[in-house]
């Protein structure tokens, strides 16, 4: 790794696998477009990224110590970004109800405070479990779901 | 001697010869003799048969006299005697075929009679061997009547009491298998009101439940899974 990546800003701003998503698609196009005459790594910030993108770029460039006019440079922190992102671990949790902000910022919490790697969470929606989560990360899968537990405690009353 | 000798034996041929001859002369003389007495016997007895010839032919020329008179006067009556038997024999005819047809009436009068004696006597046996054969016929079938009633009675009893166990046995079955309809009715029906209950609860559970039980859930699913060491990081 030629330039240091601070993580701890990363898992600021990304949590998920579309946030993951989304900041490489601006990476790309900056890669693209970086040698485009009369073209700035600004001027494409402030067209192609949102404000919370832009910001972890730039915050991300200067622990790095990117000199964002170098473009020869830049090029090589890009590539550098856009190749640890697909290196980062995805864990699948699928919940009952569509989360909000707080609860993914809680659960990507759990994932900081817990493990030092930083994870990006893949949110998928089935009601039908009714709480709870299913869990797969890396080939494994576990059902801890609410309906498996009223199932099972369903089992153990009729038996 | 020899002179003597030769004339002895010559007077002994002479003499030999005299006696032959002599012999020889009355051996014709006898035969002589006797063709003269046969001739006269012959001729005797020649005119025996002539005078009995002639007699006979006398006797004979008056037997055809006496025949041809008699043949002529039978001729004449065998006339007369045929004409009558011509008339007669119409008559004889007429009559023996009258005899013979009113024998033959008679006689087929008598085998009628006779007939329908023994078409009645064969008739009378008929239907009395028939009326016996008839009530031998109902004894039987009265008999076998009884037979079959008696064994349909039997069976029938049988039949009944077996009817009776099947219909004890099938209404047996047919409660068991009731009871298992009902019991697994009943079992359904409380599997599909538990079910029906659990979907409500749990559509209500997931209505009603506030983002911060559910978010304490999913903590403790991922400290769950931490425990099970699913996040090999």
């Amino acid at each position: 790794m030629t330039y240091p990546l601070d993580q701890t800003i990363m898992r600021k701003y990304l949590r998920t696998k579309d946030d993951a998503n989304d900041f490489y698609i601006v990476l790309d196009h900056l890669t693209k477009n970086l040698f485009a005459p009369e073209t700035t790594v600004d001027q494409m910030l402030l067209e192609q990224a949102s404000y919370q993108k832009t910001t972890l770029f730039k915050q991300l460039a200067k622990t790095a110590r990117v000199n964002l006019q170098d473009k020869t440079q830049l090029q090589l922190f890009l590539n550098e970004v856009k190749n640890f992102l697909t290196t980062l671990p995805v864990v699948t949790l699928t919940v009952a109800i569509e989360p909000k902000e707080v609860m993914i910022t809680a659960i990507h919490d759990w994932f900081s405070r817990n493990y030092k790697t930083l994870v990006l969470l893949d949110i998928m929606i089935d009601s039908t479990i009714i709480g709870g989560t299913l869990v797969r990360f890396n080939g494994h899968y576990a059902d801890y779901s609410l309906k498996k537990s009223l199932e099972e405690m369903e089992t153990q009353g009729l038996n | 001697m020899y002179l003597s000798n030769v004339i002895t034996s010559n007077n002994l041929i002479i003499f030999i010869s005299m006696v032959i001859l002599g012999g020889l002369a009355l051996f014709i003389y006898n035969v002589l003799k006797r063709e003269e007495d046969f001739q006269n016997k012959e001729t005797g007895t020649f005119n025996d048969y002539e005078q009995i010839l002639q007699k006979a032919h006398k006797q004979a020329s008056e037997l055809m006299e006496v025949t041809s008179e008699a043949s002529a006067k039978i001729l004449e009556e065998a006339r007369s005697t045929h004409e009558h038997m011509e008339v007669n024999l119409d008559k004889i005819l007429h009559s023996i075929a009258e005899k013979h047809i009113h024998e033959l009436n008679n006689e087929t009068k008598l085998f009628r009679h006779a007939y329908e004696q023994q078409l009645e006597q064969f008739e009378n046996q008929i239907k009395q061997n028939s009326q016996q054969a008839l009530q031998n016929t109902e004894t039987h079938f009265t008999q076998i009547l009884e037979q079959y009633s008696q064994s349909v009675m039997e069976k029938t009893v049988v039949s009944k009491q077996l009817i009776d166990t099947k219909t004890q046995t099938l209404l047996t079955n047919m409660e068991q298998e009731v009871n298992d309809y009902k019991r697994e009715q009943m079992e359904s029906a409380d599997t599909k009101v538990s079910r029906l209950i659990q979907k409500a609860y749990r559509d209500v559970l997931r209505k009603t439940m506030p983002d911060t039980i559910h978010q304490e859930l999913i903590i403790e699913s991922l400290e769950k899974a931490k425990a099970a060491t699913i996040f090999d990081l």
